[in-house]
């Protein structure tokens, strides 16, 4: 299905003084699973609004499936299918009312929104609960519906805003089983997520927000072997750590640590040999030196945001 | 005209809710049709003689509209809770027309304050109140609350877009609707208010809109109230639509 993908380019939004998109480009092939990952704040929700043309952006194109968020607005909300963060529907209403009404705003008609909402409902293991109001339902079922409600007609890009956050595990499992659904049957996907866990487990390809700016991008394996599936840490006398530090970066890329902690990823065991070199030719004598798996802060932190790695105290708790 | 059908649906949606909430039934029915009784039961011995209409008369109409005004407080809840809800955020992602999501609102509202209005009315003659003056001026006796109502409505809308929390969209209206029905015509007329408070009864719309709903069930006259009244919904109108615009960009 050529054109039923996500293209956005340079895409920029502001609020005030506050930038929530910088030059954000990226793309989703059709049919593939995009997962856009960042902490709170990152800018993951402003893209979502930007594309489901909720929000105007300030600079840059975005199209999905072929359509210009700005200037065909009607053409991209006739592609899309959105579940947000907080469940969109009807509390005082049935499950099956919500999505009888969302068939009929569709179009669809009173009877096949009547026989579409008894199959979404079949199909999201919703159909004895479709009778009872949605405010007795709990947090898993509910974003289940949200989701049926995404899909009461067939839209071939669907926006997935942090479809899991504050779910228990069993329901977390019942909303990504969903979604490869979803994906298996060619839907066109951007999801954003916090979870490391999630973008691994659902996306083709991943692209990483910090501060409002791609910090990262590739496949959910190239982005855990950039950060090395070990790093390794040094420790050194406080007052020695610049000076450290700045020899390590010679030979060395994604530094980090702080206080006389230094993390440096360490995919080879070798590169434990290339740090204790650097260091002796410094003049620096290293305290206690470790070969260790990455906490998920970790991995987390060097790729939303270079640099910033918690420090010791925090590491201690993995 | 898709927009009129897809306000329909959300509009059922509406009153769908209301119907099924014992909390908006009993804010917007059971707590005016009390104070109705209430203050039929206290005040008619006391202020009944003050007009020379049976008291009822004069106090279902100011009940009436009193109704539909505290009723707005569950518009204000409902709008609220669907802005932050997502609610409204999945209706603009939807190929829907841009306004059917107010237009909904508006129209499930002004059903039922018909209803509310017929509700209290009901009550009222049950107690002795009666149209005196036909069908055609108890079909304006209807269009004049609807008019009225229609400011609360834009007033609801303004509050739930600015307000910070539930509680804020829930309670910012009750207290200032409960003090037009204390400095109204709808207890007492107002000439039995002291006199340097009667300027400020005679000015209050929901007296404008009692005296064009006394005119059109017991008797009185009827133009010039219903022009003050019209004139009061104009002006919010004028205010109100467009901050509520403002407010919705944001």
């Amino acid at each position: 299905m050529p054109g039923a993908g996500i293209e956005v380019e340079g895409l920029r939004k502001r609020y005030g003084e506050k930038t929530a998109l910088e030059d954000v480009t990226f793309s989703v092939a059709p049919g593939t699973l995009l997962g856009l990952l960042g902490h709170n704040g990152a800018g993951k929700t402003t893209a979502i609004d930007c594309l489901t043309t909720l929000l105007r952006p300030d600079g840059g194109h975005a199209r999905v499936a072929g359509h210009d968020v700005v200037a065909e607005p009607e053409e991209v909300r006739r592609s899309i299918a959105l579940t947000g963060q907080f469940a969109a529907l009807d509390e005082v209403l049935t499950g099956r009312e919500n999505l009888v009404l969302f068939g009929r705003l569709l179009r669809l008609g009173s009877r096949n929104a009547a026989r579409r909402a008894d199959e979404l409902l079949e199909r999201f293991r919703l159909s004895d609960a479709g009778g009872r109001p949605v405010r007795e339902y709990s947090g898993g079922m509910r974003r289940r519906l949200d989701l049926a409600a995404g899909l009461v007609v067939d839209r071939p890009v669907l926006f997935l805003d942090e479809p899991t956050t504050g779910l228990d595990p069993r329901s977390r499992e019942e909303v990504w089983s969903v979604v490869e659904e979803l994906r298996q049957g060619g839907t066109t996907t951007l999801l954003t997520t916090q979870y490391l866990e999630e973008a691994d487990r659902l996306a083709d390809r991943v692209v990483v927000l910090g501060s409002g700016r791609v910090t990262a991008e590739g496949t959910p394996g190239e982005l855990k072997d950039r950060v090395g599936g070990r790093v390794c840490e040094v420790k050194v006398a406080p007052e020695r750590h610049e000076e450290a530090a700045a020899a390590l970066r010679r030979s060395l890329e994604e530094v980090s640590g702080q206080n006389g902690t230094l993390v440096v990823p360490a995919p080879r065991t070798s590169v434990v040999t290339q740090v204790l070199g650097l260091l002796e030719r410094e003049g620096v004598d290293p305290e206690n030196v470790t070969l260790r798996k990455p906490s998920l802060n970790e991995v987390f932190f060097a790729l939303t945001d270079p640099g910033a790695v918690p420090g010791p105290a925090e590491e201690s708790r993995t | 005209m898709t927009v009129v059908f897809e306000a329909s649906v959300l509009a059922g949606r509406n009153i769908r809710r209301f119907l099924r909430s014992p909390q908006l039934l009993g804010d917007a029915l059971a707590f005016p049709l009390i104070l109705l009784v209430a203050l039929y039961v206290m005040f008619q011995e006391v202020v009944g003689g003050a007009g020379d209409e049976p008291y009822i008369a004069r106090l279902t109409p100011g009940i009436a509209l009193f109704s539909v005004a505290y009723s707005c407080t569950g518009t204000a809840v409902g709008f609220y809770g669907d802005l932050r809800g997502g609610f409204q955020d999945r209706l603009r992602t939807l190929p829907i027309g841009r306004s059917a999501g107010l237009l909904g609102r508006v129209t499930g509202d002004l059903v039922k304050f018909v209803l509310v209005t017929a509700v209290t009315v009901l009550v009222g003659f049950l107690l002795g109140f009666r149209f005196e003056r036909g069908a055609v001026a108890a079909v304006g006796f209807l269009l004049v609350v609807l008019a009225f109502a229609s400011i609360f409505l834009w007033l609801a809308v303004v509050t739930a877009l600015s307000a910070g929390s539930r509680e804020t969209a829930s309670g910012l209206l009750n207290a200032p609707v409960t003090l037009l029905l204390l400095l109204s015509t709808t207890l007492v007329p107002a000439e039995a208010f002291p006199g340097f408070v009667q300027p400020v009864v005679r000015a209050n719309p929901l007296s404008c809109a009692h005296g064009a709903l006394m005119g059109l069930s017991s008797g009185g006259p009827v133009l010039v109230p219903v022009l003050q009244t019209l004139a009061w919904v104009v002006a919010a109108t004028a205010v109100l639509v467009p901050l509520a615009v403002r407010l919705g960009r944001r």
